[in-house]
C-alpha cells in the first residue's frame, strides 16, 4: 500500500513507483557488505597473499633433499622471494649443489639472484640450473631467489629440484 | 597496452563499491571521508600505473578513464535500466509529514538527517511541516514543504 496522499504530484508517484527498484538495490547492497566482508576475512587468511596462514608454504622434494619456502599467493609484479634449503650431504664432490628449476621460472617469473649469488647458470630444455657454491662442512646450504610475477591468474606447479633428484611441485597462484 | 586493461578493472571495481557501499558514504563528505578518499585514491594509483612513471602510461590511463566514462554517459543515455543501475533512483522517506522509518532505516538515515536539511532549506521547525522529502540518487535530501510551511512564509 502507498503512503502516498491521493494528491501527490505525478513526479513524486512515479519516484515511488521505482521503489521496488530500490528495494532490490538495498538487498544487494546488504550481499555487497557480506561480500566486503569475506574479501577482508579472506585477505587476513591470507587468501590474496602477503603474509596469513594460507599465503604462506613450504614444500619438500620427495628425496627429502630440499626444502623450499615459498609465498603460495603470489600478485603481479610484486617480489617474492623463495628460499630453498639443501639438506647436508647434498653437494657434490667439489662441493657445489646445483639447483634445477622449471622453465616456467624463465617464462612467467622474472628471476633476480638472491644471496648467495649462483657461480654458474645454464638455461636447457629441462629449465634453469644454478649452482652454489656450499662452505665445507656446512650442515645445510641455504639459497634465496627473488622472483616478480608477470602472469595474473597463474595457477602453477612448477618443479623445483636438487641435481637431478626428483622435483617438489609447489603450488603457486598469481593474483592480478 | 597494459595500461587500458588496468584502467578499465579500476573503473569498473571502484564505482561498483561504492555503489555496493551505498548512498550514506558519500553523501556528506566529513574530514574523514575525505582523508578515506585520498588514501583510496593513493592507493589505487598504484595498481593504475604499476611502477612505470612515464608522461605516456599517466597519458594513456588518464585518456583511458575519460574515454570510458564518456562511453558509460552515452550508455545511460540510451538505457535507462543501465542509468538506474549506476546512478541509483530516488526514494520518498517522508509522505504528507508522516516520517517512512522502514526505509529511512534501510537507507541508513534517521529523522535527525531529514529535519537537519529541512531545516537548511526551508527553515522548518517540524517533521509534520514536510510535504515530501526525497533521497536524491546523488545522495542528497530533498525538502517539500507544505504549503504555507517555512521560511518567509506566514505561519507553520
Amino acid at each position: 500500500m502507498t503512503p502516498l496522499p491521493a494528491d501527490a504530484p505525478a513526479d513524486i508517484r512515479r519516484i515511488e513507483d521505482r521503489l521496488p527498484f530500490q528495494r532490490r538495490t538495498w538487498r544487494i547492497q546488504r550481499i555487497g557488505w557480506a561480500a566486503m566482508a569475506l574479501v577482508v576475512l579472506a585477505a587476513l587468511s591470507g587468501a590474496t597473499g602477503r603474509g596469513g596462514p594460507l599465503a604462506e608454504a613450504e614444500t619438500v622434494t620427495p628425496d627429502g633433499a630440499l626444502r623450499i619456502r615459498y609465498e603460495r599467493m603470489q600478485r603481479l609484479g610484486a617480489p617474492t622471494l623463495l628460499r630453498l634449503e639443501a639438506r647436508a650431504g647434498a653437494a657434490n664432490r667439489d662441493g657445489a649443489i646445483e639447483l634445477r628449476l622449471d622453465p616456467a621460472f624463465l617464462r612467467d617469473w622474472r628471476l633476480r639472484p638472491g644471496v648467495p649469488v649462483p657461480e654458474a647458470a645454464a638455461a636447457g630444455p629441462d629449465g634453469l640450473r644454478l649452482r652454489f657454491r656450499a662452505a665445507p662442512g656446512a650442515a645445510r646450504v641455504a639459497v634465496m631467489l627473488e622472483l616478480m610475477p608477470e602472469r595474473a591468474f597463474l595457477v602453477a606447479r612448477p618443479a623445483i629440484a636438487l641435481g637431478d633428484g626428483p622435483p617438489a611441485r609447489p603450488l603457486i597462484l598469481v593474483w592480478p | 597496452m597494459e595500461t587500458v586493461p588496468r584502467a578499465a578493472a579500476i573503473y569498473l571495481v571502484l564505482p561498483a563499491l561504492f555503489r555496493l557501499a551505498g548512498r550514506r558514504t558519500l553523501r556528506e563528505m566529513t574530514a574523514f571521508d575525505f582523508i578515506l578518499l585520498l588514501i583510496i585514491g593513493e592507493a589505487t594509483q598504484q595498481a593504475l600505473l604499476g611502477d612505470d612513471l612515464s608522461v605516456t602510461t599517466a597519458a594513456v590511463a588518464v585518456t583511458t578513464l575519460i574515454a570510458l566514462d564518456i562511453a558509460m554517459s552515452l550508455l545511460e543515455q540510451r538505457a535507462g535500466f543501465l542509468e538506474r543501475m549506476i546512478d541509483g533512483v530516488p526514494t520518498v522517506l517522508v509522505a504528507d509529514g508522516t516520517p517512512l522509518r522502514e526505509r529511512m532505516r534501510r537507507a541508513r538515515l534517521d529523522e535527525q538527517d531529514v529535519m537537519e536539511r529541512a531545516r537548511a532549506l526551508h527553515g522548518l521547525e517540524r517533521m509534520d511541516q514536510i510535504r515530501f522529502a526525497v533521497l536524491e540518487p546523488g545522495g542528497d535530501i530533498t525538502i517539500i514543504p507544505r504549503r504555507g510551511a517555512g521560511r518567509g512564509e506566514a505561519g507553520g
